[in-house]
């Protein structure tokens, strides 16, 4: 049997957080998204430009959100609706998430 | 080579319509995408369920994985002769190719994806992810981080292969869990001119024996002596950003926090969590003859207790 095996050292990795930001072009290229999907993301607020011009810039970790909302395109077979509801879905779940996990920091703080 | 058993994993019979295969994935897909599960193992479980649908959705490739007979899953079987021929290999070649990877590259046309057939045009490799348990202190400062993954790649042949790969990958200080880095062209290979995929590494911070996180915010048990709780002490901590010098006042309870400002992780835009050292009193299990008769002592001249404000219809 053959063995594979590499050793990469990898100096060049994106962190996609909200420090950074790519062009549209860039994020339906990595997303694997239409232009009309993703207009449609924009249009229910899932994802928000940073600035109004024709082509805008998105910060990067919209990378993941569109990643999602294509996976879910994949998996589930949606449409373009039910991906957009299972997106707000999930934002909304996240959100909630978030402010369970401040209200628990914050009984922890004040008991 | 290993038989996988895609039907068990379906958790359908091998006479199953697509209709039946549609539904039994559809449900197994609702429970463990990792979009919208919260099953820790849910990714891993997922990619298995893909795997089976991918090959059992398609008549083709149903047709040729029936052919291989019903076996036990994890089973070591010889490839049939028509793949040893189609690819130009012997059955040794085989050995390490996964059965999963190697109906991922068989067409719909009904063809074994071969070097020798396979189209000119360029098609991009796949994007992948792993999930990369990162320790606390490399989050706290930054660094480096050592990750695994095994992607398939097709050798001279055509046969996929898993190529086990360490990338040695910089975690920028401040990490969050679940946050993602994107590592260009480290995800499968492209294939006639065809850009690589991408790797996406998922950070998980590993739990740590002394800390505990909260958003920026760390915590830890500070573990006193009754004697130093009411007496009050001066104690020198070690953290995650150096040594400091903690003052105990006296009569501290157990459950008081003590703040270290600006001693947590940090986040954007220059913010900086705290860290709490949350005050545990210890009482000895064993004391000694002398200690016993100076608490008798101390209980005897003592007035009031914990529980005099407690309600006493609560107790």
């Amino acid at each position: 049997m053959t063995a594979y095996f590499t050793h990469d050292d990898v100096s060049e990795s994106i962190y996609l957080n909200d420090d950074a930001s790519c062009s549209i072009n860039s994020l339906i290229e990595i997303s694997g998204l239409s232009q009309q999907q993703l207009d449609a993301l924009i249009d229910v607020g899932i994802v928000v430009p940073m600035n109004d011009l024709a082509l805008p810039y998105f910060h990067l970790h919209y990378i993941v959100t569109t990643q999602i909302a294509r996976r879910l395109i994949d998996d589930f077979e949606l449409d373009l609706n039910g991906m957009l509801l299972a997106m707000t879905l999930i934002q909304k779940i996240t959100l909630l998430e978030q402010k369970l996990t401040g209200s628990k920091t914050n009984m922890h703080l004040n008991p | 080579m290993k038989y996988k058993d895609f039907y068990q994993t379906l958790g359908i019979e091998r006479d199953a319509t697509l209709d039946d295969i549609k539904k039994a994935y559809r449900k197994l897909a609702h429970k463990y995408h990792p979009d919208v599960s919260s099953d820790a193992k849910g990714e891993e479980k997922f990619k298995e369920v893909a795997q089976a649908y991918a090959t059992l959705k398609n008549p083709e490739k149903r047709k040729e994985y029936d052919a291989l007979g019903q076996r036990s899953d994890g089973d070591n079987f010889s490839p049939p002769p028509e793949w040893q021929t189609h690819y130009g290999a012997t059955g040794s070649d085989f050995d390490n190719v996964d059965l999963s990877d190697l109906f991922n590259a068989f067409q719909s046309s009904g063809q074994f994806n071969t070097h020798h057939q396979r189209q000119h045009f360029p098609e991009n490799g796949q994007d992948y992810s792993v999930t990369a348990s990162i320790p606390l202190e490399t989050i706290f400062s930054g660094g480096k981080a050592d990750v695994s993954i095994a992607l398939p790649e097709l050798d001279e042949k055509g046969l996929p292969h898993r190529l086990r790969q360490t990338l040695r990958v910089t975690i920028p200080i401040g990490a969050k869990e679940g946050q993602r880095l994107r590592l260009v062209g480290k995800g499968g290979a492209g294939v006639n001119g065809g850009k690589a995929g991408d790797l996406y590494v998922i950070i998980s911070i590993l739990p740590h024996p002394i800390y505990s996180v909260d958003g920026l915010d760390l915590f830890f048990d500070l573990f006193l002596a009754p004697w130093e709780a009411v007496l009050g002490t001066s104690i020198v901590i070690t953290t995650l950003s150096g040594t400091f010098n903690l003052s105990i006042k006296p009569g501290t309870s157990s459950g008081v926090k003590l703040r270290l400002s600006k001693q947590g992780l940090h986040g954007k835009s220059g913010a900086i969590g705290h860290l709490y050292a949350v005050v545990q009193l210890v009482v000895p299990k064993k004391s000694s003859e002398e200690e016993h008769k100076l608490y008798a002592q101390l209980a005897a001249i003592s007035h009031g207790s914990p529980r005099d404000n407690v309600h006493k219809e609560s107790l």
